[in-house]
């Protein structure tokens, strides 16, 4: 360590240091920005292993569990597996036995409405059902971390990040809690620099947070939202009611957009309090994705195009 | 003499009776191949637009998933707002948009209004536009709306405020215009020409380029008696910039109402092969706005529009869609 440095870096006087310290700050900033930029964009999986993303999966990536649920619920009721529990409600009731081949979020959801005793359970009480059981829903995300699409706090390298992200402010702090002692001691004002540590302590906290998704993730999502943005267009407008959307293609709408995309159509019942969009501020367009329904228990149906290896054709 | 017909004019023959026949609702024989998209300019201009839709929200995940439209058409009142990104990812995979107004009002007695001039104008050149359309109608008039598009009386001063409202809105447009003809359920009296004297002599003083309505001529045969291909006879082929194509209904007084929501009538589809017998336009449009039926009854008469304009293009007489064939079941390809 280069104490003759320090030394004379304490000595400043204080403008000079505070001055110095706010560059060093900026600079711990920019170095963590692009260190998590850098090391968490989420890499590709091995050429070969690339596979096509899950209607559960996509849902799971673009708005948690909470989103697989609602395209899970949207695919059962779809399907006439379940119904309202009451013409109109939001409540689900079972109407047809499960599918043998149902993925394990749709066995969950339908055991979970078959025991569910008093009022039925609806998309809102069903969307908290990770916290009693993750499993299903950690299966998909798991997926989602091995492609790179999200963020897997438990990596090797995510650990590594962090403690780079963490050692840089915690530098920084030290060397202006050095400077503070020394001030107080020499009995200089050190108000301004107590404010910029506590500025640098909330940078710490706020940059060793990590992103759920990935920055290759964020750029499927937002590459599938603009190409898909015709069928956002069309469900929103309520054209489900009629022809104009398959199954798959509603599927899809739901886990890219949500249940917004649910209320003018003939599901709106499942989550009756949302207000209408609106219909200019969204459009858009895709031809090629649309999500299967063809569920064998690995994902809920495939959604065309989306490679693992790095976007959807 | 007969004469042997080469193959690939009869396979040709073949493939626009199917796809005719499919919008009478008739059995098909086997499916139909996509045809090749006609590629004839607009007038003016080295761009073609082909087989075309109106853009409807509604119709968006349609139009998105069928890859042969040469063009769309943005209506721009609906659109004061903003465009929806799903017409922009259209124009950026190459679709050509139009802006196609209702309210300029060119029959007015009034000019036409600069701010609707601008708004068009803004529209043509984002999505750099090779022409703009509107009607040749009035929709105001004594600062009231009328809600419809109105007819012109076809009068000697009626046609001089349309000469000169056309040319003031030429004047401030970037791009060409288009005028379309309208359907009307009324007719003024005292009228002092013809419509086609009207129209060619609008077209003639203006340079203004015509958006042919076809079924607006066939919903004015029904009203008014109009001789619709003498009309379309009449018309310089060459100042025919791209034409609709709709359907729409008869109520119980027996006029025909232009409603858009209706399938295509045959009578139009013929009116369609007429055209093309003469020369095939730049572009054919379906127009379609409500009550919107399963894809497949749309991409049935698209194909049939598609049909013609292809045979119009060699010059040859496509066959009269009479033939025995099967209803379409495949909806939009995945």
């Amino acid at each position: 360590m280069n104490l003759p440095l320090i030394s004379s870096v304490l000595d400043l006087s204080g403008p000079a240091f505070l001055v110095l310290y706010a560059a060093a700050w900026f600079a711990v900033l920019m170095i963590t920005r692009a260190l998590k930029r850098h090391f968490l964009s989420g890499a590709p999986p091995p050429a070969g292993t690339e596979r096509r993303l899950s209607a559960y999966e996509l849902a799971s990536l673009a708005g948690g569990p909470a989103r697989a649920v609602a395209t899970a619920l949207t695919r059962l009721t779809h399907q006439s597996v379940l119904a309202p529990a009451t013409e109109g409600r939001p409540g689900f009731a079972v109407q047809q036995p499960l599918p043998i081949q149902a993925h394990e979020l749709e066995r969950l959801l339908y055991r979970e409405i078959e025991l569910s005793a008093g009022s039925p359970p609806t998309l809102s009480t069903l969307s908290r059902l990770e916290t009693r059981h993750p499993r299903p829903f950690s299966h998909l995300e798991d997926r989602l971390k091995e492609s790179g699409w999200l963020v897997d706090p438990a990596a090797s390298r995510t650990r590594w990040v962090r403690a780079g992200v963490a050692l840089s402010w915690l530098a920084l702090i030290a060397l202006g809690v050095t400077k503070l002692s020394v001030g107080v001691s020499r009995d200089r004002p050190v108000g301004l620099l107590v404010f910029l540590l506590l500025v640098t302590a909330v940078s710490l906290w706020v940059t060793l947070r990590l992103p759920r998704v990935t920055q290759r993730g964020e750029a499927l999502l937002s590459d599938l939202a603009r190409r898909n943005a015709a069928l956002r267009t069309t469900l929103t407008r309520g054209s489900h009611s009629g022809h104009n959307v398959s199954h798959e293609d509603l599927l899809l709408g739901v886990a890219l957009f949500g249940t917004v995309v649910l209320v003018d159509g003939p599901l709106a019942w499942m989550e009756p309090t949302r207000p209408s969009p609106s219909s200019s501020g969204d459009g858009g367009s895709s031809s090629s994705s649309s999500c299967g329904g063809g569920d064998s228990g690995g994902g809920g149906g495939g959604c065309g195009g989306c490679g693992g290896g790095g976007g959807c054709s | 003499m007969m004469m042997r017909m080469p193959a690939t004019v009869t396979g040709m023959r073949q493939r626009v009776t199917q796809a005719v026949s499919k919008v009478l609702h008739k059995p098909a024989a086997h499916a139909l191949s996509p045809l090749p998209a006609p590629a004839r300019p607009l007038p003016g201009s080295s761009r073609t637009l082909g087989l075309g839709i109106g853009w409807r929200p509604e119709l968006a995940w349609m139009i998105e998933r069928r890859t042969d439209l040469g063009f769309i058409e943005l209506l721009v009142e609906n659109h004061l707002g903003g465009v929806p990104e799903a017409v922009h990812v259209l124009h950026e995979r190459g679709t050509t948009v139009l802006p196609h107004g209702v309210s300029l009002s060119l029959g007015s007695a009034d000019l036409p209004e600069r701010e609707r001039l601008m708004t068009l104008s803004r529209l043509a050149r984002r999505f750099d536009a090779p022409l703009v359309s509107e009607h040749l109608a009035f929709v105001r008039a004594g600062g009231h709306n009328s809600g419809h598009l109105l007819p012109l009386p076809r009068t000697r001063e009626a046609l001089e405020t349309a000469v000169r409202n056309v040319r003031a809105a030429q004047a401030l447009l970037p791009v060409p215009l288009a005028l379309e003809n309208i359907a009307s359920l009324l007719a003024w009296p005292g009228a002092e020409m013809s419509e086609a004297d009207f129209w060619n002599e609008l077209l003639d003083r203006t340079g203004v380029l015509m958006l042919l309505d076809l079924e607006n001529l066939y919903a004015n045969r029904r009203n008014h008696g109009l001789d619709e291909r003498a009309f379309i006879d009449s018309l310089p082929m060459d100042r025919i910039a791209y034409v609709h194509v709709a359907g729409g209904m008869t109520d119980g007084e027996g006029l025909y109402h232009d409603t858009h929501a209706h399938p295509v009538p045959s009578p139009v589809l013929m009116l369609l092969q007429h055209l093309c017998e003469r020369q095939r336009p730049p572009g054919v449009l379906l127009e379609r706005d409500d009550h919107f039926p399963p894809p497949g009854a749309l991409h049935d008469e698209l194909d049939a529009m598609a049909a013609l304009l292809s045979a119009g293009r060699n010059g040859q007489r496509p066959p009269a869609p009479t033939q025995p064939l099967r209803p379409r079941h495949d909806d939009v390809p995945a």
